[in-house]
């Protein structure tokens, strides 16, 4: 058994490496920030004060192993007594929060959690046994464990009923292990989305110094029966390097490049690729100019005077933020319309030294923490010709001129565009009679995309 | 030992219970722990931990090329690396992490292999950033020992500003190690330039210390490209050129900067990197330094060593030499100090400035007075804070003043110089008053010491007397650079002790009980006899489990050219038979749940019972015993009569025995009737009905009208569907029974001789076959335009050379008029085909509608094979797909005077022999056969597929003229001809004389 004062532990290691940003994170992607510890390190190891174990002084013998990752906010802990791949646990642990997405949507967090607490522990009980990990596919598990429906609370709520009507998950298990038994879909639809996600880090001046595509295909399955799909790519060769989710046959892509897989019902990510550097040699423009001015201290001679008079510094920030017209993503739309940009938005961590800061904006909301100092400025849909720009007053608290210079992310998203131009060939349905409907889609969208004020 | 093998094995099996490849990947890890020492033909100088006397003694000498050292291996050794490969594409990291240690530890060591393991390294890295970190981890420890796998991707490792602080170290470490090309270097310092401005100063000062490593490689590689370009000065000119830059920025950093930590490890890493330069002026080249940077970087330094040591001088603290923390309270006075660590190397510096004349270091605009003024200076600041300074300042400052003393330098200097030099005689710590000692008898001996002599040794006297000079080129000499680069296994140690990717790597220290070490190499291979299989004697399940994975592809192989199909008593395609029972019985699962769709809403309700029932195995194998030994008896009767067997073609063996068994079993009726039992009543019925001569009369099943029958049958199909373990021993009875009879001949469809030695042959399946191949495959088998072929291939090639990769690939077929495939099940390809072998699979083929027209029902097929592709049609004649329906020779009588018009039958007359004249028929066509007419008159009836209508058939055997007359009724005229002439040529074809009407 582990005892439960592992989780002090960790929050006392946790509380210390708190960043400067109250342990915000930088790098959330959408939706309030959240906070990250950041700097915990996803391996520990704690050793337990326990009384039944003293008197043994063999080196590690007391001592546990937490393992954590951070989803949304939360940590979810792992506690190992010994050697063991930690990969596989930390892939457990996000398994187990991906399930809970499943199940709870996302995010993911502390109020989810506690709503649905019943079936979070069902949940457990058949992920892990007896420290074991059991069964982990989603469909799998929606077969024995129903997902709680907000209907069913609310009117359990409204009318004191116990719902009595509820279906009751038929409990047995599919004999594909990633595929719920006897599936039926009136429309049978089966929708793909490439989605590349695209990485960079562009200098203060545009200049693109890395960048890194990583391209994933999403399929949401609504068919019936057991379908056999066969995915097949207009330049299978653009796709450099893979991996799949189990239910691909390996050895068809190996062979003629080729998907072939009975699909999971509902969503899930078919496979997720990096793409051949060769297909990328035009490189990589971004589609958003930023160019963010950060400065402390109206001239150079105000900062020798205040720091003579002691005072505070001021500072100013200058954001200025443009869509360009022509960028090397590839337009899988053969109409020729202007690029419409979406859910743009910025986020500015500002060094620890800044006290307050005073943002304006002519387009779009910005929010700044004072806590975690932190702005975010949510844009939304960004086109050619909007010229964007923030300006706003630092004040410092400090009379030294900081030497570091914030790192901005910026999100985005261009529907129906694709950096390496991969698209679909054909999908095509055997096994099955019914033809179903057919959705592809290409998105392109910032992973973590950052541009450096320095 | 043995507990942690097993519950590494679990724990992978655990995580991939969901997976595809769920045994194989078990399979990686038993080996990995195991057998890695069974067979050694590697590499493994990696961590020389494994290296010495482990040598096999099989390794031939000199360089074996990789494919040379692959085929050395073990064949198990070598299954093991092949087969765990594809394995790189799981999307579980921790998968492909531990494929990638055992081929880094036990695999090959080749360069496709290598490059083949970072990309997937690189891969899983981009993922979450815990993964990430375990990752980065792992790649660090394999970077040293392959970088080229990872150079590709050098920007993948940039550091990113969210990257959180575990990961941004381990990334500095394996840039570092990827700088091997000029471009590489470049690029990584352009990065660094923005690194040394993070708010994290721990990783701040890890980047300028990696500044200092690169400009020590920038060295080592354009040396290396100057040898082999031929263009050394160039080249040598190009390191310095960045050692330079490096300096400048690093002199700009330390100006800039506030943080005590950043500075010191400026001067530390520029008094590194103004050695490399001297060094290098003291040999070959003459840097070429025309911006005066190392001037800057000497004034930095001297303005630097001259604060901290006011600094330190105007406020004494706490001077425990050790703490490196200690800052001093230059803040308010807004000037920058060195911590306390870091005045030594400033130290040195300013000391061989002073004392030697290296044309690199003088300072163009200082005047040698003024030199004198500053050494006057910095000598009295140094005996003044001596006592305040840390352990190795002092020895700095003790080795500067005994360099400056044997210079030519005022008395007043000289005099300082020995103050200090007596002060470090006297210090607390040993290692000042070692090196004060060490250096002031070396002065003394040399130079002679003016003041506070006595406290030397006079042993001074004996020994040799030392020359200025040889003193001088002890302390002034050109010192060798020191190099920032680990020293060969020993900086790498630290990484590699542990397998990398196990939580001890991640630790660097033993996690708990549970690591083992790798084993050495095994002297001897292990006895191959521990791995063949074990002979029949594993549990049932187990094999099964075993051997339908093996046949999962819908492929039998027979080992022997000319076995009987399906026989039970060869040994080796009884093992077959049993997977291919058990494959069956999986997929017989899957297709009683699409049959569901079908099954009528009578059968529904009785389905459902009769899946649970299913459930229970004791249950099923009541039912299979049972079942058996009835399908015997009907077997042995059958022999008996000659008649039958026709009769068996069209009802199936178990029909009767299954009806025989509900008979037996009528009186209870409580009990209910089976699956199988119920199943394909309708046949066995209507014999009943209409044959009261035969023995099957006994049965005793009474009379029912013909739809009954016919509604009834509906029912069973769908229960059989859902009924899992008896359907599958029944097929396999069946087809030992039927599928000889229940087929049509067989039909060539590719030669030998043109298709580079693979046969092709087909042949349609009829009846009962049929129904349960159709339902074996989710086809629906009451459908009529449901067919099922028998495909045989067989290799018949000269060379005797196996044919590989055999598979049929569906073709649209384009002609106009003719009904398409509206669903194909394809078998899964063969890998090999060896010579002599034959192997059969059964495909079925759902075409868009039922067809009346002869040859409409048309796929093609493409047949591939590695020795080619052969396209073929498939197109089922229309005799074959006529449906059998039993009549009475009342009803055949009445049907067959309907249809008297001129366009609704057919007669013939040719001369045929008589024999086997039933066989004839049914080899083309399922037609049932109309029992008990008069003798030399046999009658057949059938419905066509899409109208339904009838279709009779009666020859007459007219034994005066040798000849037959075939009377061919039917209501659709254009099918009558085809028809005719199908059973025409199956019944003469011994070519007699034909004379047509």
């Amino acid at each position: 058994m582990t005892p439960r004062s592992v989780c002090d532990h960790f929050w006392e290691r946790a509380s210390e490496s708190l960043n400067h940003h109250g342990g915000v994170s930088t790098a959330c992607t959408g939706g309030d920030p959240l906070p990250l510890y950041d700097t915990v390190p996803p391996i520990m190891e704690i050793t337990i004060d326990d009384e039944n174990h003293q008197g043994s002084g063999i080196d590690g013998e007391n001592s546990i192993f937490l393992f954590s990752i951070l989803r949304d906010g939360l940590s979810y802990l792992a506690a190992c007594p010994g050697e063991i791949s930690p990969l596989l646990v930390i892939e457990f642990l996000h398994r187990v929060a991906d399930i809970f997405v499943d199940y709870f949507g996302s995010p993911v967090d502390e109020s989810s959690i506690k709503d649905n607490f019943s079936t979070v522990y069902q949940l457990l009980e058949e992920m892990v046994d007896h420290g074991w990990p059991l069964m982990t596919e989603p469909n799998a598990l929606q077969a024995i464990i129903r997902p709680p429906d907000v209907m069913g609370k609310l009117l359990s709520a409204v009318t004191g009923v116990s719902d009595s009507t509820v279906r009751v998950p038929s409990g047995t298990l599919p004999n594909i292990p990633w595929r719920m038994a006897d599936v039926r879909h009136n429309p049978n639809e089966v929708y793909l989305d490439i989605v590349e996600e695209i990485d960079a880090v562009v200098d203060i001046v545009g200049n693109v110094i890395s960048f890194d595509v990583a391209g994933s295909i999403q399929i949401q399955s609504k068919l019936s029966g057991i379908p056999d799909l066969l995915l097949t790519f207009k330049d299978p060769t653009i796709i450099d390097d893979c991996s799949f989710h189990p239910c691909v046959r390996y050895s068809r892509f190996a062979s003629d490049n080729i998907v072939s897989f009975v699909p999971p019902d509902g969503n899930f990510q078919l496979m997720r690729y990096r793409v051949r550097p060769s297909a990328l040699q035009m490189g990589f423009t971004p589609p958003i100019i930023c160019t963010p001015l950060l400065r402390y201290g109206n001239r150079h001679a105000n900062i020798e005077d205040a720091v003579n008079r002691n005072e505070d510094l001021k500072g100013t920030i200058d954001i200025k933020l443009t869509a360009r017209s022509i960028s090397t993503l590839f337009n899988m739309e053969s109409r020729k319309s202007s690029v419409s940009i979406e859910d743009v938005s910025v986020i500015i961590p500002f060094p620890k030294i800044v006290k307050t800061a005073n943002l304006k904006v002519n387009m779009g909301k910005v929010l700044y923490d004072e806590t975690t100092k932190v702005a975010k400025w949510t844009i939304g849909n960004l086109d050619e010709k909007m010229r964007l720009q923030l300006t706003g007053e630092m004040k410092l608290d400090s009379t030294k001129r900081p030497d570091e210079h914030p790192s901005l992310s910026v999100t985005w998203k261009i529907p129906s565009s694709s950096l390496s131009g991969l698209a679909v060939g054909g999908l095509s349905v055997t096994s099955e009679s019914y033809r179903p409907y057919k959705g592809v889609r290409n998105i392109a969208k910032s992973g973590r995309f950052q541009v450096r004020c320095s | 030992m043995p507990m942690a093998k097993q519950k590494r094995r679990v724990v992978r099996k655990g995580f991939y219970s969901d997976e595809e490849d769920e045994s194989s990947e078990e399979e990686i890890f038993v080996p990995s722990a195991m057998s890695t020492g069974a067979m050694g033909t590697q590499k493994r100088d990696v961590m020389g931990f494994h290296t010495h006397g482990n040598e096999p003694p099989k390794r031939k000498p000199g360089n074996l090329s990789v494919f040379d050292e692959e085929e050395s291996l073990h064949e198990d050794h070598r299954l093991l690396l092949r087969s765990s490969l594809p394995l790189l594409k799981s999307r579980n990291a921790g998968v492909v992490l531990g494929v990638c240690s055992l081929h880094y530890y036990c695999g090959v060591a080749s360069i496709q292999i290598r490059s083949a393991l970072g990309k997937a390294l690189v891969r899983i890295y981009h993922d979450r950033r815990e993964i990430q970190f375990v990752v980065l981890n792992s790649i660090r420890s394999l970077v040293w020992e392959c970088p080229s796998a990872f150079t590709p991707f050098l920007r993948d490792f940039f550091v990113k500003a969210m990257d959180p602080s575990f990961t941004r170290l381990v990334k500095l470490d394996i840039l570092s190690a990827l700088c091997l090309e000029p471009d590489a270097i470049h690029a990584v310092l352009q990065e660094l330039r923005t690194y040394i401005r993070h708010q994290d100063k721990e990783f701040v000062c890890a980047s300028i210390r990696l500044v200092g490593k690169l400009s020590e490689m920038a060295r080592i590689v354009h040396d290396r490209i100057g040898k082999k370009t031929g263009n050394a000065v160039y080249e040598s000119h190009q390191a310095n050129k960045i050692a330079l830059n490096c300096l400048s920025g690093l002199v700009t950093l330390s100006e800039v900067s506030d943080n005590e930590e950043v500075v010191g490890e400026c001067v530390n890493v520029m008094h590194r990197i103004m050695l490399l330069l001297q060094s290098q002026e003291g040999g070959k080249s003459v840097c070429d330094d025309p911006n005066h940077i190392q001037e800057k970087a000497l004034r930095r330094l001297l303005l630097l060593v001259l604060r901290s040591l006011t600094g330190t001088l105007e406020e004494p603290k706490d001077t425990e030499a050790n703490t490196d923390d200690i800052t001093n309270g230059s803040d308010s006075a807004g000037v920058m100090v060195l911590t306390t660590g870091k005045v030594s190397p400033a130290l040195w510096i300013v000391g061989e400035w002073l004392t030697t004349n290296i044309k690199s270091l003088k300072l163009l605009k200082l005047e040698t007075l003024k030199k004198a003024d500053i050494q006057n200076e910095v000598l009295r600041l140094i005996a003044k804070t001596f006592t305040l300074m840390d352990k190795s300042a002092k020895c700095q400052a003790v080795h500067l003043a005994s360099k400056v003393l044997l210079t030519e330098s005022s008395n007043e200097d000289l005099a300082i110089c020995e103050f200090i030099l007596s002060l470090g005689r006297i210090d607390v710590t040993h290692d000042v008053r070692d090196r004060a000692r060490f250096e002031s008898l070396l002065i003394a001996s040399s130079r002679g010491m003016r003041y506070d002599s006595e406290a030397l040794p006079t042993a001074a006297h004996d020994i040799h007397k030392l020359s200025i000079n040889e003193a001088k080129s002890m302390l002034l000499n050109q010192k060798p650079t020191a190099s920032w680069l680990p020293i060969e296994s020993e900086g790498q140690k630290q990484f590699n002790i542990f397998r990398f990717g196990t939580l001890s790597s991640m630790l660097s220290r033993k996690a708990g009980a549970a690591y083992i070490p790798l084993p050495s190499w095994a002297e001897s291979d292990s006895p191959t006899a521990l791995r063949d299989p074990v002979k029949h004697d594993s549990p049932p399940s187990a094999k099964a489990k075993d051997s339908s994975r093996k046949t999962s592809n819908g492929w039998i192989v027979d080992e022997s050219k000319k076995t009987e199909f399906y026989d039970s008593s060869d040994s080796s395609s009884s093992s077959d038979e049993s997977s291919s029972s058990d494959s069956s019985s999986t997929s017989s699962a899957t297709s009683s749940k699409s049959s569901t769709p079908w099954a009528n809403d009578e059968s529904s309700e009785q389905s459902s019972s009769d899946t649970d029932e299913s459930t229970s195995s004791d249950d099923a194998k009541k039912r299979v015993g049972r079942h058996t030994k009835i399908v015997n008896v009907h077997r042995h009767h059958v022999d008996a009569m000659p008649v039958d067997e026709i009769d068996s073609s069209e009802t199936s063996s178990n029909d009767d025995s299954s009806s025989s068994s509900e008979d037996e079993s009528s009186e209870d009726t409580a009990s209910p009737p089976t699956g199988n039992g119920v199943s394909n009543i309708t046949a066995s019925l209507i014999d009943v009905n209409y044959d009261s001569s035969k023995t099957r009369i006994t049965h005793g099943i009474q009379g029912d009208d013909f739809n009954k029958d016919y509604s009834l049958s509906n029912l069973t199909d769908g229960l059989e569907g859902l009924v899992m373990a008896p359907l599958v021993l029944d097929k396999n009875d069946k087809s030992k029974g039927n599928i000889e009879s229940e087929s049509s001949k067989w039909t060539n469809v590719v030669r030998h001789e043109l298709s580079g030695g693979l046969e092709v042959s087909i042949r349609f399946l009829r009846g009962s076959s049929r129904q349960n191949e159709a339902k074996l495959m989710g086809l629906n088998p009451q459908i009529a335009s449901v067919n099922c072929f028998q495909i045989k291939f067989e290799n018949k090639r000269s060379d005797g050379c196996p044919i590989r990769r055999i598979r049929l690939i569906p073709k649209k077929n384009l002609k106009t008029g003719i009904v398409p495939v509206a669903k194909s099940i394809l078998p899964m390809e063969i890998a090999a085909l060896d010579k002599g072998k034959i192997s059969y699979a059964v495909v079925g083929l759902e075409f868009s509608q039922a067809s009346d027209k002869d040859g409409a029902m048309w796929a093609k097929f493409d047949v591939k094979s590695d020795r080619g592709t052969i396209p073929i049609d498939v197109c089922p004649p229309l005799a074959e797909t006529i449906e059998p329906i039993a009549m009475s020779q009342q009803e055949f009588d009445i049907a067959a005077n309907k249809l008297q018009g001129i366009h609704q039958q057919t007669m013939v007359s040719f001369k045929a022999s008589f024999d086997n004249l039933l066989d004839k028929v049914s080899e083309v066509s399922s037609m049932a056969v109309v029992e008990g007419g008069p003798s030399g008159i046999f009658k057949f009836s059938g419905v066509l597929p899409e109208s339904r209508s009838p279709v009779l058939l009666s020859v007459k055997c007219d034994s005066s003229t040798e000849s037959v007359d075939m009377h061919v009724y039917c209501d659709n005229a254009m099918a009558l001809s085809p028809l005719l002439s199908s059973f025409k040529s199956a019944l003469g074809n011994y070519r007699g004389e034909d004379n047509e009407d």
